[in-house]
């Protein structure tokens, strides 16, 4: 019996120690302790970044609206990717549009935990023993994260909320400032002329933190050159030509491949052809979202969008191609050869997201609005050229309005696939020419918030009456 | 006188002796330990190693002898002076009299819960590796969805309907005392490639299965019972001579008639709707449409007619149908992915139990099985093995071990939905492409270029193989401090490992854009536990009876994980991932959950007329937040045997029995949040970038995040009326509170959802199971049996006041969890065949603009009333039996139809009869289906059109078998010998509308995808005992 009591209180024993219930997590560590050292910031710079990339953003979905919405690709029927998108089936319930809103938030919030936990180490750089590079290196991630938040929020307002000409004050979004947005707290949508003051604000202190760190990291990252070509495309939506000039200037040569003239060859025809199927970074790449063969979207990718699920660009998009452009070398029939992977991954591709050839064309126009004709037409020859029929700056127009419908198409030719119609058409106010529709005013055009954002019941403040402003047959 | 008298009643008193022996009915043998009592009094033995006994003293007054042995039913003989032969009959009653229950066994006839069990017999009879299918449609309030037919798929189980939105909605299974793991694994289960670890159990290795319904029979389950408990019994040995038996089964399966609705068109049936489809678009758009834009724009010069169109068609698809009058290609792809798959099954057991009660018995199985799917390229093989044993060397000590070992290999592959599945493939396909073309090379120009469904399931096609390695150990240990008193415990060890290995092979698009891509996984599962009770059982004062037990029971476990892929292969034939060029991703996991507890249960009855029972449980979980780590259950259960009352005298010859229970109590769900960590506020690492490490924050933490708690009340009658006619009768109100919701946060926080207990649901229904021993004769036995149930479940609270809102379903307040929320169709106008909507959300105008429809509510996919109705008849050895299940009222979705039954806008891909037939005409035509054509538009957007009533009639098994006369066997040494054929879903009878291969196949959403059908299959076999 003895022995019988002695076995009862060792298993007794065993069953109850084998109990802590605070169960140790081998993947995961608690928020309260996400940033304590420098490699911190780095990983939630990082985090951010992946985002950015990721499918539901510039990875795929908000680059994919830039085209489909604009009457620039058709998604195809059969494999249905898309293709309620390029035939105007929009509901509140879409889960693309979805997607970017959570997304956008995501990289918005990561930004800010990043931007906020960094402010801290760079607080206790002494305890920390923090030396001048490492303390440089810190401002570098920290200003890359405000740029990251305000090409977030750029591309989050110009989808959600009607462009900031022609609305300042009507909604925009709700903004996240120094502070994660709680769970459960209510947040109310700031004007539109708000959201571009907070996208101002953090462009402002990404350019003096970069500065301060005077670390300038590849294209793949959003360093000084990246910050200034997004100044560029800012300041053009606000209406603020002469800034966004004077930025596109800085980031060519910031980029300092070239002048972005007419007599500049960087890159040559060849390399601007091939340049589509290898990762590596060039001479066009400002800011670039590097992928990889063991880190691309697969089936979610731009690739297989324009490759097996069968989306095509419309008529009306391959017709402003001259027979003689370099450019059409980049379409196979009538789909784009940009998303073509490599030869031994076929999902992989880099995404373009600011390109040298951007930014000349953004002088152009700022040249042409201001009735410098000559310096418009020196710009526009960088890209122009690339149409073997204009074989010289007399051939673009002389007038203000020529120029701009030739940018308005050159923007087509240059960037076809890469998701800059949508946003390029409403800042410029155009009507796109759709099959079976009516001329369509795209800058009266807003897609809703998304449902579940507003059954949340936290931000309810919807964009009414949007139904209207889709095209008529 | 007097001393005559005396004389002769001294006579009378004189011992006498008694002697015979005892056998069994069913197979001769003698039956060792059989009870013999002299009736009235305490006189009486036991049966010896060859079934004899000696009574001596037996006065001779004694009239009766009774004979008796568990499991047999008691027999009452006259006192015969000569040696007396007994013959005990096997009491398959015996199996209703015992409910295997928490922790413990109790008789029915004491058991105040609601719990269905199902014998050997039923389980023994079906033909899939999963065991557990053998309760389909056999539990009252048990729905089963089987949403794939693949060997080794899971099944989904509701017990008393869906008691959760967010959290783990599977029951608890327990196997002989011990929790076993049954979550479904699969590191591609997200793209439906998983199996079910109840494949590994070995169905014949199975005495019973018991589901617990209701709060007195789970509650003592605790945390991880709301959705209800499945125990499962395996065999054990028993006392005597060794038995042996052997079993082979071999048999096929194949696909189940498919409704002839849902079959595709052949070659010139696609002909011709393709060129009509082209024709009527051109009718409608002109140089708009595909016909005039292409002919127009390239100077084809193809005439608008039906020849035109034809020659359009080859142009257009680079020659198909120039091919196809060619070459004669017609191909049926749905014939050419699936196969008559070969099943076959053998195995063996030996049980034994040496002479008496001392002596160790023992149970011992070995088994293989090997199942070739309908769908080529799926099948699984398993070999299991089991020990059981059990010894009480003295009257103080009992031990015991079960020991279950098994291998089970499955070849998977995605699931419905997928590009690489080929049953979605073969309704894409089309076919006047061929499987092969001229030169005999795989023909990549399909309907999806690349997608070759035939080559993909070829030998240097895709792979996708699982094997599970299990075992499970679990020895026990008795002490019997007294005859009333005694302690068990017992340990476990759960021993899960999986290896997966997947292949995208060059012969798919994805695979070949990667030269290829090999991955393996590899998750090892270990489950610890332990349970200790000390258990004290009496009785007083002869009619008052009681049952205690107090318990502590312990579970950790630890699941661990490795991934590996790699791609850009240097040969298409071997697939090894050392031979790829570019490693893809490698990675490690690691997880622990803790779960503790202490539980005490207590019985009471007196006189057998009046039961009552209570429970309390307290459960601890890692996985529960900080402040509410431990979770209190409890339940109170009655029962009220009417029928043994004394006013009842005189019923006694018509109603055997009437019982009434009720019971009420609280059970627990502790499978909260998605993860074991979902309580706790956490960055996670991942997020990765240009080669570098990147952090984000994953999920709000909630230190009060608890578990779900479902309040069951049931009430329920038992009647035997006859002898013969038993009635089981429940009612139940389940009301799950507390229940966990991804609560809809604001997306400017980062994340999009909070976990918090905040939810509730309601399940209330009806089960109701009616039994029928029509004949019970010697030559003679048919039994009829029927069940039915329905359950009504409700919403009750969501996070928010906004209901969940999808594209065709909605889940809001006053509403089932799963509710049928879309446009609804009209039908085609007759005049245009233009397709007609029903405008805005109420009343009756329709409009040919499909975003001028608005949502309406239009039914759920819950059946009103489901069950099934069952026979078996025998007649001297031939046994027969038939099992039927019906469902009234769920309505089907069918998702898969939007592409299947396209009306010429998918160009490439094939239609279905239901178009052929179908598709509207001429002016004046009354149909469904709308005009076809190659410009269509909203014609096939989510409406009410692929809406269906899902009631129908299976016949789920039917078997036949032979039991050899004795006679035969005797000279050979063998006990019995029986062959018989299983059948199991012979065929389906569905309602008239119904689109698909089956109604019962299908996730319980109600959402028809390319779910991989249930299949028809049979099997021969026989079955020898030594």
């Amino acid at each position: 019996m003895k022995n019988i009591k002695s076995l009862l209180l060792a298993v007794l024993t065993l069953g109850i120690s084998a109990c802590d219930f605070d169960t140790e997590n081998y993947q995961q560590i608690p928020t309260e302790d996400a940033y304590q050292s420098l490699q911190d910031i780095q990983n939630g710079m990082n985090g951010a970044y992946y985002a950015v990339g990721n499918y539901p953003f510039l990875g795929n979905y908000a680059t994919a609206y830039g085209d489909f919405c604009a009457g620039i690709s058709n998604g195809s029927r059969s494999s249905g990717h898309f293709y309620y998108q390029s035939a105007w089936i929009v509901q509140d319930t879409d889960s693309e549009l979805e997607s970017i809103w959570n997304y956008g938030f995501k990289i918005i919030d990561r930004c800010t935990r990043t931007i906020q936990g960094g402010k801290e180490i760079l607080a206790n750089a002494s305890t920390l023993n923090l030396d001048e590079d490492e303390i440089a290196e810190a401002k570098s991630y920290i200003s890359q994260c405000h740029a990251m938040k305000a090409l977030a929020y750029y591309y989050l307002v110009n989808l959600f909320a009607y462009p900031y000409q022609s609305n300042p004050s009507g909604l925009g979004l709700p903004l996240v400032v120094d502070e994660p947005i709680k769970e459960f707290e209510n947040i109310d949508r700031a004007s539109v002329e708000a959201t571009y003051a907070q996208i101002k604000s953090d462009i402002e202190d990404a350019e003096t933190l970069a500065e301060e760190s005077g670390i300038v990291p590849s294209a793949f990252y959003m360093g000084p050159m990246a910050i200034q070509a997004l100044k560029a495309r800012v300041y053009m939506a606000l209406g603020e030509y002469e800034t966004a000039k004077n930025a596109a200037l800085a980031a060519i040569e910031l980029k300092g491949k070239g002048n972005g003239k007419g007599n500049d060859n960087e890159p040559i025809d060849e390399a601007y052809v091939s340049m589509w199927t290898s990762l590596a970074i060039t001479s066009e790449d400002l800011f670039t979202i590097a992928k990889s063969e063991n880190d691309n979207l697969s089936a979610n990718s731009l690739n297989t969008l324009y490759g097996s699920y069968g989306a095509t660009f419309t008529n009306e998009a391959l017709s402003v191609f001259g027979p003689n452009d370099i450019r059409t070398r980049l379409l196979d029939g009538n789909t784009t050869l940009k998303y073509a992977g490599l030869p031994t991954s076929a999902a992989t591709s880099n995404i373009p997201v600011f390109r040298k050839s951007e930014m000349s064309l953004i002088i152009a126009e700022v040249d042409a609005r201001a009735g410098r004709i000559d310096d418009a037409k020196d710009y526009l020859f960088y890209t122009a050229k690339r149409d073997k029929d204009i074989a010289s700056v007399d051939d673009l127009p002389s007038t203000t309005e020529g120029l701009l419908e030739f940018i308005s198409d050159e923007r087509i030719r240059e960037f076809a696939g890469e998701g800059h119609r949508f946003y390029d058409a409403r800042r410029m106010g155009l009507k796109i020419n759709i099959q079976g529709y009516q001329p369509f005013d795209i800058a009266n055009f807003v897609f809703p918030i998304p449902a579940n954002e507003i059954n949340a019941g936290f931000c309810t403040q919807q964009n009414e009456g949007w139904e209207s402003g889709l095209p008529q047959r | 006188m007097t001393c005559l008298f005396i004389g002769i009643g001294l006579v009378n008193a004189q011992i006498s002796k008694v002697t015979g022996v005892v056998t069994s009915e069913e197979d001769g043998l003698p039956v060792v330990g059989a009870s013999v009592l002299v009736k009235g009094t305490t006189q009486g033995t036991v049966t010896d190693m060859d079934g004899k006994f000696e009574l001596t003293n037996v006065p001779s007054s004694a009239k009766t002898l009774m004979i008796s042995f568990i499991g047999m039913r008691t027999q009452e003989v006259p006192v015969s002076k000569s040696h007396m032969s007994v013959v005990l009959k096997t009491d398959t009653e015996m199996l209703d009299e015992v409910v295997v229950t928490g922790y413990g066994v109790t008789k029915k006839a004491a058991f105040t819960g609601a719990a269905t069990t199902v014998g050997s017999d039923k389980i023994d009879s079906k033909n899939d590796a999963n065991p557990i299918k053998a309760l389909e449609g056999s539990v009252p309030g048990l729905q089963m969805s089987v949403g794939s037919g693949q060997p080794g798929a899971p099944a989904t189980i509701y017990v008393r309907g869906r008691n959760s939105l967010n959290s783990g909605t599977q029951p608890l299974y327990v196997v002989d005392g011990v929790p076993f793991y049954a979550d479904a694994v699969g590191v591609r289960s997200s793209e439906g490639q998983e199996s079910s670890p109840l494949a590994s159990l070995n169905a014949s290795d199975i005495e019973s299965m018991t589901v617990l319904k209701d709060a007195t029979a789970t509650s003592i389950y605790g945390a991880r019972a709301a959705n209800g408990v499945i125990v499962i019994t395996t065999k054990r040995g028993k006392a005597g001579k060794p038995q042996v038996n052997f079993t082979a089964k071999v048999g096929f399966e194949t696909l189940p008639s498919v409704p002839n609705n849902y079959k595709r068109v052949n070659a010139a049936q696609h002909l011709e709707l393709a060129s009509e489809a082209l024709l009527n678009g051109y009718e409608d758009y002109g140089t708009g449409s595909t016909f005039g834009y292409y002919n127009e724009g390239y100077g084809m010069g193809f005439s608008y007619d039906q020849q035109g169109a034809l020659n359009f068609y080859d142009w257009y698809t680079g020659g198909w149908y120039s091919n196809h009058k060619e070459y004669g290609y017609d191909v049926d792809w749905l014939d050419e992915v699936t196969r008559t798959g070969l099943i076959q099954e053998y195995g063996f057991d030996i049980s034994g139990g040496g002479s008496g009660d001392r002596s160790a018995k023992y149970f011992l199985s070995m088994n293989y099985l090997n199942q070739e799917g309908l769908v080529i390229g799926k099948d699984l093989e398993r070999y299991s093995f089991r020990f059981n044993l059990d010894h009480q060397p003295s009257k103080y000590i009992k031990y015991g071990v079960n020991t279950n070992l098994s291998y089970t290999e499955t070849n998977m592959g995605a699931g419905g939905g997928y590009f690489s599945d080929p049953i979605t493939m073969a309704y894409m396909m089309n076919p006047l492409t061929p499987v092969r073309d001229q030169n005999g090379d795989w023909n990549w120009d399909t309907s999806y270029a690349g997608y070759n469904p035939v080559a993909q399931r070829s030998e240097n096609g895709d792979k996708s193989n699982a094997k599970n390695y299990r075992a499970i150990v679990s020895p026990y240990l008795q002490l019997n401090f007294s005859k009333n008193l005694f302690w068990l415990t017992r340990a476990s060890i759960d021993l899960m490992i999986v290896d997966e290995f997947g292949y995208w092979s060059f012969l798919q698009p994805q695979g070949k854009d990667m030269r290829g891509m090999g991955e393996d996984n590899y998750t090892t599962n270990t489950q610890l536990t332990i349970t200790n009770t000390l258990n004290y059982v009496n009785t007083f004062g002869e009619k008052h009876n009681v049952n205690f037990l107090l318990g502590h029971e312990g579970q950790k476990t630890l699941n661990k994980s490795a991934y590996l892929s790699s791609s850009n292969y240097p040969v298409d034939y071997l697939n090894q991932v050392s031979n790829a060029a570019v490693p893809g991703s490698a990675a490690t996991y690691k997880y622990d959950l803790v779960l503790a507890s202490f539980f005490a249960n207590a019985q009471y009855d007196y006189d057998n007329k009046y039961y009552l029972s209570g429970s309390l449980r307290y459960d601890a979980s890692s996985r529960f937040g900080s402040n509410h780590r431990w979770a209190p259950f409890w339940s109170v259960g009655g029962k009220y045997r009417i029928s043994s009352e004394a006013f009842m005298e005189g019923t006694k010859d018509w109603l055997t029995n009437l019982t009434i229970r009720a019971s009420y109590g609280t059970s627990g769900n502790q499978e909260v949040g998605g993860s074991w960590y979902a309580a706790r506020d956490l960055f996670g690492f991942g997020w990765n970038y240009n080669n570098l490490p990147g952090m984000a924050h994953e999920q709000f933490g909630n230190d009060d995040l608890k578990w779900e708690q479902t309040g069951k009340f049931n009430v329920g009658l038992d009647m035997t009326l006859f002898d013969f006619l038993t009635i089981e009768l429940d009612y139940y109100n389940h009301l799950t509170k507390d229940m966990v919701f991804a609560v809809p946060v604001s997306m400017t926080t980062g994340l999009a959802s909070y976990y918090k207990n905040i939810g509730e649901l309601s399940n209330k229904g009806f089960e109701a199971s009616i039994n029928a021993k029509i004949i019970n004769t010697e030559d003679w036995t048919w039994s009829v049996g029927v069940t039915g149930s329905l359950n009504k479940n409700e919403v009750k609270k969501l996070s928010t006041d906004n209901p969940i809102e999808g594209s065709i379903q909605i889940t809001e307040v006053g509403y089932p969890i799963y509710q049928y929320k879309m446009k609804e169709y009209a039908g085609v106008d007759p005049e245009t065949g233009a397709a007609l909507w029903y405008k805005g959300t109420e009343g009756k105008e329709t409009t040919t603009n499909y975003n001028e429809a608005g949502k309406r509510y239009l039914g759920d996919p819950h059946p009103d009333l489901a069950g099934s109705i069952n026979t078996s008849l025998r007649w001297k050895n031939l046994d027969f039996a038939i099992q039927l299940n019906y469902s009234m009222g769920a309505k089907i979705y069918g998702s898969n139809l939007r592409y299947d039954e396209q009306i010429g806008g998918s160009f490439y891909e094939n239609f279905t009869n239901y178009i052929y037939e179908n598709r509207w005409q001429k002016p004046g035509d009354i149909t469904d289906v709308p005009r076809l054509s190659a410009d269509a538009g909203y014609e096939n957007s989510a409406s009410s059109r692929f809406l269906m009533d899902g009631d129908y009639l299976k016949i789920r098994s039917v078997s036949i078998g032979y039991t050899l006369p004795q006679s035969w066997l005797g000279k050979y040494g063998i006990k019995n010998c029986r062959i018989f054929a299983n059948a199991e879903n012979l065929y389906t009878f569905c309602a008239d509308n119904y689109r698909g291969f089956d109604p019962a196949g299908i996730t319980p959403d109600g959402v028809q995808w390319w779910n991989y059908p249930l299949p028809r299959s049979v099997m021969f076999g026989v079955n020898v005992g030594f």
